[in-house]
């Protein structure tokens, strides 16, 4: 009876940690994916040159919702910068949650 | 000759400033803003981004777009529908210059 509270236990905490939804990113994950923001948004006064020239814009300190929101507008094409677009659409939901998570921590 | 050289002169400053937005009118101009990005720029509800101290020229091509709709937001088109683009380039000279957003290492 013990040892199957303590599998039931275990099996609970196992799934908290691993069993978390998509929607919640992981930071630390990012961490091994960044290379391909930091050629753009890692670069301070960075400027992206097509469609326009303008500097690429700073992540540190937004909301990790909206950065979500827009990498899923990128991805779904309803914001059109094409490079965002073509990175974005390579991503998966969580890839996508673990980077909102990443930069909305950057304080 | 030398009077229209001057007149090109002078129409091309004055051109090229009326992109650098004046900071005193964004402030002037900003209230409507607040309601939704907070009143120093850096808004508590996630789904309205902080802008405080975004790059001024993103924040001037991010207006003009949903003012022309290359950028698709029913709120923020009906904000900037009025709003000429000196204005708009008022406000991003406003909000970019207010602490808040920054530039992170990785």
């Amino acid at each position: 009876m013990k040892r199957t509270v303590q599998l039931f236990a275990l099996a609970i905490c196992v799934g908290a940690a691993g069993g978390a939804p998509a929607a919640e990113g992981s930071a630390e994950a990012a961490k091994d994916k960044l290379s391909m923001c930091v050629g753009c948004h890692g670069i301070t006064g960075y400027r992206t040159a097509f469609p326009y020239v303008y500097h690429v814009p700073k992540l540190g300190g937004q909301h990790q919702a909206y950065i979500a929101a827009a990498l899923q507008a990128y991805k779904k094409g309803d914001r059109s910068h094409p490079s965002m677009r073509a990175i974005a659409e390579s991503l998966s939901d969580k890839d996508i949650a673990d980077f909102a998570a990443y930069y909305g921590a950057q304080k | 000759m030398k009077g229209r050289l001057s007149v090109c002169l002078l129409a091309a400053l004055t051109t090229a400033q009326a992109q650098a937005g004046d900071v005193a009118r964004g402030k002037e101009s900003s209230a409507a803003c607040a309601a939704c990005h907070g009143p120093d720029g850096n808004s508590q509800a996630p789904d309205f981004p902080k802008i405080a101290g975004q790059y001024e020229d993103y924040l001037y091509r991010t207006l003009l777009d949903y003012k022309s709709g290359k950028r698709k937001n029913a709120i923020m088109q009906a904000q900037v529908a009025n709003l000429s683009k000196e204005a708009l380039a008022d406000l991003s000279a406003y909000f970019a210059g207010l602490p808040g957003l920054h530039n992170t290492k990785r």
